[in-house]
């Protein structure tokens, strides 16, 4: 048994997505709930037909607990919660398709958001790592001045570049497409258009990684519920049925430095075993929904799934094969470089499947399955989903 | 114990699973496996030394660790440059193995 058409995703709710000083207006428990409960109305369920809820950890928001009272919920038969950073939206997605595949649960709803710009939550105002999880960074890596993700993931973009000769020109092209995609679309944070010059005249963060090749810090949440397959069938909107889906984990997976092969992380591990359930070849995909907390995360798993050869996927970004109207759109909302950061990759589910629906607006494709998506957490816990009609 | 080289330390040696350990003499001699160069601090700390050399070194022995390439421009630095380990702020209360050129080392 495969969890193959098990479950299908019936639901999708998001907040408004911000970046203002005077704050989003909402606390970290306020959005989660009200992405909840867009999400149940989007599904047109009740909010007592909820009985399995996975939260993030992330942020200042709800465990279980605070979800059972807030919304009433009288019967909740599944939670857990997931540890895998950026990974964990996507992750989530196979716990709840295990639950509601064995009947444990029928509709389980997935949440993730956070003040991450307003609040405490926000990266770079933290004096390092947090979590205990990461107690050999902060014992013999922080004192280097190794103290924030992006240093972690430029390291690893520099050895690409040495192996490879990846540019940060190409890089520049992930944030360039995104930025027109972004356009797009509404609720995305960025409004202006972004040019190549632009991305190249952006200041060194920490080389190879300019300002334009980190994601975004926002305020926001994103919830989706996974149904069980016959409970999906009768919901007013078309599901969008899990047809492959993985969580994978690199080597050594709290140390970059220390890993036998610094480039192969969660995603490339997990890849085979999403397409080889879904029956699906990367060849075969028609858009992706990748996790680009900075640009060479992009082109890392454009390889990594096997999308492209290793090396190749700089080329393939630089000659724009990632644009709406090329080889492989990628994150028609602006990802978390130019939507919104915050929601453990939950907003690219919910692009996911408003594509599938029809929905996704001016930045609809018009053959969007099959459609993938990935979650990419703390230093290489990845997640691959496949989604279709 | 099965004489494998470990870094960081660990409860149980993933190669046997051992929980024996010992420490051992190396080299410090090694090359740059990869690096960045930092220049926006994060941390306070770190403000003054902007900007500043972030690299895995690759021990002659081959273990890898995360340390700071210094005493050479940072853009000079590149990936499989030869390094050897110099002791910063050795005589402090917090000295630190830091990594120099190995050719600087000759002049």
């Amino acid at each position: 048994m495969t969890l193959y058409r098990k479950a299908a995703i019936t639901g999708i709710g998001e907040t408004e997505y911000s970046r203002s000083k005077d704050g989003s207006g909402l606390s970290d428990q306020a959005m989660q709930l009200q992405a909840v409960e867009r999400a149940i109305t989007d599904a047109g369920l009740q909010r007592g037909d909820i009985d399995g809820i996975i939260p993030s950890p992330h942020g200042r928001g709800f465990t279980y607990e605070g979800f059972s009272e807030n919304l009433g919920l009288r019967e909740v038969n599944y939670s857990t919660t997931l540890h895998f950073g950026g990974a964990n939206g996507v992750a989530a997605m196979q716990t709840a398709a295990m639950a509601v595949a064995t009947g444990v649960a029928r509709h389980v709803v997935v949440v993730a958001g956070r003040n991450g710009y307003s609040g405490s939550a926000k990266i770079s105002a933290r004096p390092g790592l947090p979590g205990a999880n990461f107690e050999n960074m902060r014992e013999f890596e922080s004192p280097f001045g190794a103290s924030v993700p992006m240093h972690f993931y430029a390291l690893m973009a520099r050895r690409h570049m040495a192996l490879y000769g990846s540019t940060s020109r190409q890089f520049g092209m992930v944030a360039v497409c995104e930025r027109e995609h972004a356009l797009l679309n509404s609720s995305a944070l960025m409004k202006k258009p972004m040019t190549i010059e632009d991305h190249q005249n952006s200041p060194w963060i920490a080389e190879p990684f300019r300002l334009f090749d980190c994601c975004l810090e926002s305020d926001g949440a994103a919830a989706y519920i996974v149904s069980a397959a016959d409970a999906a069938r009768d919901r007013p909107k078309k599901p969008a049925w899990i047809l492959g889906i993985a969580e994978g984990h690199p080597e050594s997976p709290t140390s970059v430095a220390t890993r036998a092969d610094m480039l192969r992380s969660g995603v490339a591990i997990a890849a085979p075993r999403a397409f080889r359930m879904a029956g699906v070849a990367p060849g075969d995909l028609r858009a992706a929904m990748l996790y680009d907390p900075f640009t060479f995360l992009v082109i890392a798993q454009l390889e990594g799934l096997g999308c492209c050869r290793p090396g190749e996927g700089g080329p393939f970004v630089e000659a724009g094969e990632i644009r709406r109207g090329g080889r492989l759109p990628v994150n028609t909302h602006g990802g978390l470089l130019s939507q919104s950061h915050s929601t453990a990759a939950i907003n690219h589910v919910c692009e996911a499947v408003r594509q599938l629906r029809g929905e996704a607006g001016a930045a609809q494709l018009a053959q969007p399955a099959p459609i993938l998506v990935t979650g990419n957490g703390d230093f290489g816990d990845g997640a691959v989903a496949i989604l279709g009609d | 114990m099965c004489k494998a080289l470990l870094h960081y330390p660990k409860v149980r040696c993933p190669n046997d699973g051992s929980d024996r350990f010992d420490w051992c003499a190396v080299s410090g001699r090694g090359t740059v496996f990869s690096y960045i160069v930092v220049h926006r601090a994060f941390h306070a700390a770190f403000m003054p030394d902007l900007p500043y050399v972030v690299a895995v070194v690759e021990l002659e022995e081959g273990v890898r660790l995360m340390s700071n390439v210094i005493g050479v421009d940072h853009g000079d630095v590149r990936v499989g440059m030869p390094v050897h380990l110099t002791w910063d702020d050795a005589s402090g209360p917090y000295p630190l193995p830091k990594f120099t050129p190995l050719k600087s080392d000759s002049k």
